[in-house]
This record gives structure tokens, C-alpha cells and sequence, in this order.
């Protein structure tokens, strides 16, 4: 433990630590154990844990058995096992991109692979399997690098569920005069998009029953990264950000529902072209059950878990965890309003990584893959995979210590009520100023992404604190269903002056309790005269130098913090996103180049084109802000 | 007792080059490029020729094959290396190519599913289901042909210049077993002992 890092944790300690030194070790041995145990708990800590150096492309999918051996799949298509002895045995090669896995035991393991739901079993018990069936293949495939089949999940009755993805589109997209399994049809719905449902089932989440039958459930996904069934049954996925996507988020699924990428609707029964409009999408859109808003919640969710270990991880037993690409971990909250699910969404690990509140490793990138411990540890595995991610498998383990935090925010008749981990100090508690409550809501459209539309602050009227000071109701001027609720906390302290380890949440107001609810959920279909995205946004940005940095701050939150990180950053690993401050070549250049890459993307890199999403003048705004923030002369 | 034989001239390949393969692609390339395969070399990638998520396959002594589960059988072969896999891995540029066989290919055979029963000049239906690895460096496919479940058994020759496929299919011991190629005649199968056999010389040039 270095001085410093004492220092950071421990505000006066050290003063009492240096002045002991020399002069009396036994009391500075007293002091620093007195340390330890009073000052310096973390909370949660990270460890990077090592796996076999001969497996091949990362890791893609990780399990645990129900005797606790670990079994992870690489990207290259193999299968190790972690018996309880910490050896590592290579159970399997030979998948292509196996994303999912349940592990029935030591000897039976199910795979979600490109091609098929395979069942891999070690039949004479010598630690590799040997005997390999397909429960089910009856999808379309082409060679097109993003067709994935995410998963897996098995419920009591046995059936397994699983989501399978769009082909990506592009110049470099494989011809389309290659072989394929099954029919080919690479016709467009309404608009070309970065994303096309070309083989029978792409978009669709499926079930799959033991005897194999194919169940396609529901569709309009795009990349549903992340496959799960929570503690009561009921099916999500997580989606990712693009084109008929808004934002990334938690996704309840259920049979007939449509979830926004017009692509798939082509494989409904009774489909017919003629029928499909925007609007009518729109109206039969369901929206996720909790957004997680691009940008501040990340970029790329992935497999989302369920905190089942009865409050071995922490104080947010029943909560739900998932990886983000964005070297971000979130948490998110659910509760039944009005029959249909929402919740909320808060950073967990990777925003603030102070030494009081998270220790041990760095949280990776590409953290996409995650499962609970049976002893109640969270482990993460990462990829490099798209680019800009990194290898490595981590375990997270709870230490005892609560760290102040926001740990929910539910939906009331009036407003809002978020509790806390801690008791919060009541004075600052019951401030209506307390709290920044800003909402907003998204375009239902086929273009990438969406800014933030609608974007309004929200006055707090009124406050009820709870007697145990952990919780706070709030009344909101108004509260309205179909938008996101930002609620900032910044200023809000425990009873001992501690700050919120992570002061912000999204809450997803699909429904309110009285059951009101809007067409389209989180989105609404842009006006005939909004042509420009943002138009008002940016607008505003060109009243000064100040206003346009300002304007490209909140685009640098929307679009580039998950990759360039908050702090500038970026990730540093190949291909991996700039950083601004350390390497200050980046932004030595003339803006016309970086405008240029803010536009155009960049060759071999993990940076998109943003030329089709943001207007000249907000790719203006958005440098203003990297450069007033990360430049030399910022720093200065 | 052999019912079909191809011949092929054998070219060695050589391995080409890779652009830049990550340090994990090079610790993987010298697991399965090896020419004399310690065990059977199984990967499903994207194979030149052949359908997504197709099988190459590296047998014990240099003998290598392509196994297509939408066709049902082997598509084509070469001695030697095994595969490069380096155009196949997904890096930061995304997109994909075929992987490589590392050698010159010493068998073809192009058409869809070849395996037929009764009529040779119908397409079959086609289910494939699974696999199993065998002792002694073989491996067995499973799959269906119009609902008739197949087991079918490959195994390098003992001299190493080819590779023999056992066929097995699922009682129907009355019916006739057809093998139809692209621009040859339809060979009828016959049995030898419980397996209709079908065997890929590569010729003597190939080791």
C-alpha cells in the first residue's frame, strides 16, 4: 500500500502514520492495521484471473456449473473447464464464435454456436468431450462475420432460449453469390440499414424446446448481445445501439412482440411488404424496460445476469448486472408497473474507480460475457473482438463494505422514490435542489442512434424522506410516461459527509401505475418539419464558443464517452479509442483531419462514421469539447 | 471392398503469410498448422466452397478434408498442412474471408447433397446432427437423408494418401444408395459388411 494511495483513502491517516514512523513502529503498525480495517475497505475489488495461455481469441461465453467447476469458450471456438483444484482442461475445440453456454455438469455442456444449439458431451469421463449433438440448427446462415446465435439460457422445462443477430452490411460485405444454409432473401424493409435480416430468423429471439423444435418468439432485434431469464422466468435481452435503435437497454421479451429493426418483420407469417410503414412499426413498437441511455450507460451491453446470491455480492441483492463494451459495468432495477416491466439503470463499476469504493484491477473493456459465482462472486469475460475491447477473464467479490450509493429508483403515483445504501444526511435529503431530474426520449427512425429529444428539466416540488433516511420520494412537477428520467443526486451525503459512489440513474417510464402509457414507449416518430437531428439542440450551439463547447459536451456523452472514456483516455489497447491527454499528437492535428475522422470513421479502428448521424455543426460542437477538455492547454 | 475411387495428384502447399496475425492467432496457428496432427484437427469456420460454419478437418498423418453438414459430405481435401486461419479471425477491420487449406487441393467434388436413397435423381432432404470423435483418429457425422438417420465414419488410409468414409445408414437395408457428384454418372453404393463405403485416394504423390 503505497503513501499515496493511503492518502486518498484515508484523509489525515497518513499525517498520524508519517508522524509515528521512526519513532514508534509498534503504535505505526497499530495505526496502519487501525487503517486497514477502519478506512481502506474498497467495497467491491477487481481481480484479473488468469486462464489458459494456449486459449485461443478471447473469451466469448463463460458458465458455471451447478457444482461450481467455471467453463469459459474462446471466440475460436474452444471450451476449457476450471475444476476445483484451479486446473485448467481444454473440454472441446471446434465451434464457430460459441456466444453462449449452459453447463448442465462436469461431462454435459450446451452451446450457443453460429451454426447450432449443440450439446458436447464427455461420455468416458476423461475431462474432453467426445460426443457432439445438434438440439437445433433450423436458422438461416450465410458467412457474414455478424450473424451470431446469443444466448444461452435453459429454464426448468428444459427449453433453452437464445437470440440470433443481423448480418452487417457494408462495402467489405461478403458477396452475396456464396453458399448459404437455407433461403436468402436480401431485400431492404423501408430503408437500406447498416444491419439486414437476410436468412430466416435473423432479428428473432427464440425458443428452443428439449426435442428441438425452433420457437421464433419474437423479433426486431439487431445485435441482442446478452440472453437471460430472470429469478420469475420471464425472458430479456440486451440490444444494441444503431440503426432503428435509439439507445442500448434491457429488453422484455415476449411472444409477438416487435422491438424496432424493421428487418426482421420479413420472416412473420402472413408478411406482406405492402403493409409495412414506419409509422405502423412505430405504433406496434415495444421499447426496453430499461433504457440504458448511449453514452453514459455505454455502448454495448452483454449478458445480462441476475444478483441471486442473497446479499453475498453487496446491497443490491435481486439486481441485475451486465458487462458494457465501454469498460463499464452496469446495474439495473425492475419492478412489474401496470403489467409490463421498467425499471432503472446506474453505472456499477468503471465510472468511478476511487480507491474507497473499488479496488485490485482495472475493469477491462469488452467485459460483455458474465456469470454469478456460486460463491457469490460476479465473474466478467472479455473480448477484443469488435476491435477496441481487450482479452481477460475478471472476478468481482463484495468485501463487507457498503459503499454509499443510489440503490434504486422506483416509479410513485407522483413521482419518483430512490433509496439509498446508506443512511443519507436528512437535512440535504429533504432539499427539493437536491435533486436534478431532467427527462428526455428518443427517435423512432432507421437512421443510427438518436440524440436526446424532448430534453427537459423536471422541478422537484417535494420531498418525503423515510424515517431510516435511506429513501426519499419525490414529487415531480410532472410525470409523464414514455421518457427517461435523469436523475442527478451530486450534492447528496451520507450522516458522515460521504459522497454517492455513483450520484446518477436513468429510471425508463414506460407505464405509470394508473397504466398510462404511450404509442411507441420511449420514442416518438420525428416531425415533418424536424429535418436535421438535434436541429434545437444545435441550434443553441451556435450562439457562442462557450455554448458550442456545451453543445458538444453532451453530443461527447451521447456518441464518444464509452469509447473515449470521461476523462479522455480512450482505451489503450490496439485499435482502441484515442486517447487525448496522454497522446497529445491526437489533437496536434488540424481540425479539418479530426473532422474529417469524426465524420468519416477510421480504417481499422473501432471508430465509426458519424457523418450520417451528426451534422457538420454538431461534429464541430463535439471537437470544441475535446479540445477545451483534453488539450494541453485545457489542462493548463 | 472400395465401390468408388478418385485419384488426384498431390501439391504440397505452402503456408502463406497472414497480415499481422495477433499474438493469439500465432499461438493458435502453431497449434493446428502442424503437418504430422498429434490428434483430429477440428475447426468450423468459413471454408472456401462451402457452407457457413462448415468442417475442417485434420486427420493424424497430413490428410485434411472439408466436411459441409449442409451437403452432407466431403466437398474436397488436400495432404499436408493443416489451415491458416488468419483471414477467418475477425479483427479491427470486422469483416472476413475464408480461411486457407494449407496445401493443394488433391480431391473435389461439387453438387448438392450426394447421398441419395431410391431415386439418384432427386435432391434429398437433408438434417444434419451431430458428431463424435472416435478412438483411434476417427471421427463419425451423423445426419439424416429424408428422415433416414446416417452415421457416416472417416478414417485417414493406413498409408496416410487419403482418407475412407463408412457409411452406415439406419435400417433401410432394402433400399439403394446412390452417390451423385456434378459432372459424373451416379454411382450406385454397395455394402461392405455393414457400411456403404466410399473411399478418396489422393494418388501417389501424396506424401
Amino acid at each position: 500500500m503505497s503513501w499515496n494511495r493511503i492518502k486518498r483513502s484515508t484523509g489525515n491517516l497518513p499525517v498520524l502514520l508519517r508522524k509515528s514512523a521512526g519513532r514508534l513502529p509498534a503504535l505505526r503498525l497499530l495505526v496502519a492495521a487501525l487503517a486497514t480495517t477502519l478506512y481502506l475497505h474498497a467495497g467491491y475489488k477487481i481481480e484479473n484471473i488468469p486462464y489458459p495461455a494456449e486459449l485461443r481469441g478471447g473469451i466469448a461465453s463463460i458458465a458455471f456449473t451447478p457444482s461450481g467447476t467455471l467453463v469459459i469458450a474462446s471466440r475460436y471456438g474452444e471450451i476449457w473447464t476450471r475444476r476445483s483444484d484451479g486446473r485448467w482442461q481444454l473440454f472441446m475445440r471446434g465451434l464457430d464464435e460459441p456466444m453462449g453456454l449452459v453447463a448442465e455438469s462436469d461431462r454435459v455442456i450446451y452451446i450457443a454456436h453460429r451454426p447450432e444449439l449443440l450439446r458436447a458431451t464427455d461420455r468416458d469421463g476423461d475431462g474432453r468431450a467426445e460426443t457432439f449433438d445438434v438440439i437445433s440448427g433450423a436458422w438461416g446462415q450465410t458467412i457474414n462475420y455478424h450473424e451470431f446465435f446469443f444466448g444461452l439460457r435453459r429454464d426448468q422445462e428444459g427449453n433453452f432460449y437464445g437470440a440470433l443477430s443481423l448480418e452487417s452490411q457494408g462495402e467489405k460485405s461478403p458477396a452475396t453469390n456464396l453458399p448459404t444454409r437455407g433461403p436468402r432473401d436480401v431485400t431492404d424493409i423501408l430503408e437500406p440499414s447498416g444491419q439486414r435480416s437476410e436468412t430466416t430468423w435473423r432479428g428473432w429471439a427464440v425458443r428452443i424446446t428439449p426435442d428441438g423444435k425452433l420457437d421464433p418468439l419474437a423479433n426486431g432485434f439487431r445485435q441482442p448481445n446478452g440472453v437471460a431469464l430472470s429469478p420469475e422466468g420471464e425472458f430479456f435481452v440486451t440490444d444494441n445501439q444503431g440503426d432503428y435503435k435509439p439507445s442500448t437497454g434491457l429488453l422484455h421479451v415476449e411472444r409477438g412482440d416487435f422491438h424496432g429493426h424493421a428487418s426482421s418483420v420479413k420472416w412473420e407469417p402472413g408478411f406482406d411488404p405492402k403493409q409495412v410503414t414506419t409509422e405502423a412499426l412505430w405504433r406496434r413498437l415495444k421499447t426496453p424496460a430499461v433504457v440504458f441511455p448511449h453514452g453514459p450507460m455505454g455502448i454495448s451491453p452483454g449478458e445480462p445476469v441476475w444478483d441471486v446470491s442473497g446479499g453475498r455480492f453487496g446491497p443490491f441483492a435481486g439486481q441485475v448486472f451486465t458487462g458494457d463494451y465501454s469498460k463499464l459495468a452496469i446495474r439495473a432495477t425492475l419492478e412489474r408497473v401496470a403489467g409490463g416491466w421498467q425499471g432503472a439503470c446506474f453505472a456499477f463499476l468503471g465510472r468511478n474507480e476511487t480507491p474507497g469504493y473499488v479496488s485490485g484491477d482495472k475493469l477491462k473493456a469488452g467485459i460483455t460475457r458474465a456469470a454469478f459465482s456460486p460463491d457469490g462472486s460476479l465473474y466478467f469475460a472479455a473480448s477484443a473482438g469488435w476491435g477496441a475491447g481487450e482479452d481477460g477473464l475478471q472476478r468481482v467479490s463484495w468485501d463487507g463494505h457498503t459503499s454509499p450509493d443510489l440503490r434504486d429508483i422506483k416509479i410513485t403515483e407522483r413521482g419518483l422514490t430512490l433509496s439509498f445504501t446508506q443512511p443519507m444526511d436528512p437535512a440535504t435529503l429533504a432539499k427539493p435542489e437536491a435533486y436534478e431530474v431532467t427527462r428526455f426520449r428518443y427517435y423512432y427512425h432507421y437512421k443510427y442512434g438518436s440524440p436526446w429529444i424532448d430534453e427537459e428539466r423536471v422541478p422537484v416540488t417535494a420531498t418525503r424522506v423515510a424515517v431510516d433516511q435511506s429513501s426519499a420520494e419525490l414529487t415531480l412537477a410532472e410525470l409523464k410516461p414514455g421518457f427517461i428520467y435523469e436523475v442527478s443526486v451530486p450534492t447528496l451525503r451520507t450522516t458522515g459527509g460521504e459522497g454517492l459512489a455513483n450520484p446518477l440513474g436513468y429510471y425508463t417510464a414506460n407505464r405509470l401505475l394508473n397504466g398510462e402509457r404511450t404509442v411507441g414507449g420511449t420514442t416518438r416518430l420525428a416531425r415533418p418539419d424536424e429535418k436535421s437531428l438535434g436541429a434545437k439542440e444545435v441550434t443553441a450551439a451556435q450562439s457562442s464558443p462557450a455554448a458550442l463547447v456545451a453543445a458538444g459536451e453532451k453530443i461527447y456523452r451521447m456518441y464518444c464517452v464509452g469509447c473515449h472514456q470521461p476523462d479522455g483516455r480512450g482505451m489503450p489497447v490496439p485499435g482502441g479509442a484515442a486517447n487525448f491527454v496522454d497522446d497529445q499528437t491526437r489533437l496536434a492535428k488540424p481540425d479539418t483531419e479530426l473532422l474529417n475522422v469524426i465524420e468519416k470513421g477510421k480504417e481499422g479502428t473501432g471508430m465509426l462514421p458519424f457523418g450520417a448521424i451528426l451534422s457538420p455543426l454538431q461534429r464541430k460542437s463535439v471537437l470544441a469539447y475535446i479540445r477545451a477538455s483534453f488539450s494541453p492547454s485545457a489542462k493548463n | 471392398m472400395k465401390i468408388v475411387q478418385w485419384r488426384a495428384d498431390l501439391r504440397v502447399g505452402r503456408r502463406r503469410g497472414g497480415a499481422g496475425p495477433s499474438k493469439h492467432l500465432l499461438a493458435g496457428l502453431l497449434l493446428v498448422i502442424g503437418c504430422a496432427h498429434a490428434e483430429i484437427q477440428i475447426e468450423r469456420t468459413f471454408l472456401p466452397d462451402a457452407a457457413p460454419s462448415s468442417f475442417a478437418i485434420g486427420l493424424p498423418g497430413g490428410v485434411n478434408f472439408c466436411f459441409d453438414p449442409v451437403r452432407a459430405a466431403v466437398s474436397y481435401a488436400w495432404a499436408g498442412d493443416y489451415l491458416d486461419l488468419t483471414p477467418a479471425r475477425p479483427g479491427p477491420g470486422k469483416f472476413i474471408k475464408a480461411a486457407k487449406p494449407l496445401g493443394a487441393i488433391a480431391y473435389r467434388e461439387a453438387g448438392v447433397a450426394p447421398l441419395r436413397r431410391g431415386d439418384p435423381a432427386r435432391s434429398p432432404t437433408i438434417e444434419f446432427t451431430g458428431y463424435t470423435l472416435l478412438p483411434n483418429d476417427g471421427i463419425e457425422f451423423r445426419y439424416s437423408v429424408d428422415g433416414v438417420p446416417v452415421r457416416e465414419e472417416i478414417r485417414a488410409r493406413s498409408d496416410g494418401r487419403g482418407f475412407v468414409r463408412r457409411i452406415r445408414p439406419e435400417g433401410a437395408t432394402d433400399a439403394k444408395w446412390w452417390y451423385v457428384v456434378d459432372g459424373q454418372p451416379a454411382t450406385e453404393l454397395k455394402r461392405a459388411g455393414d457400411a456403404l463405403v466410399v473411399e478418396v485416394f489422393f494418388g501417389k504423390g501424396a506424401k
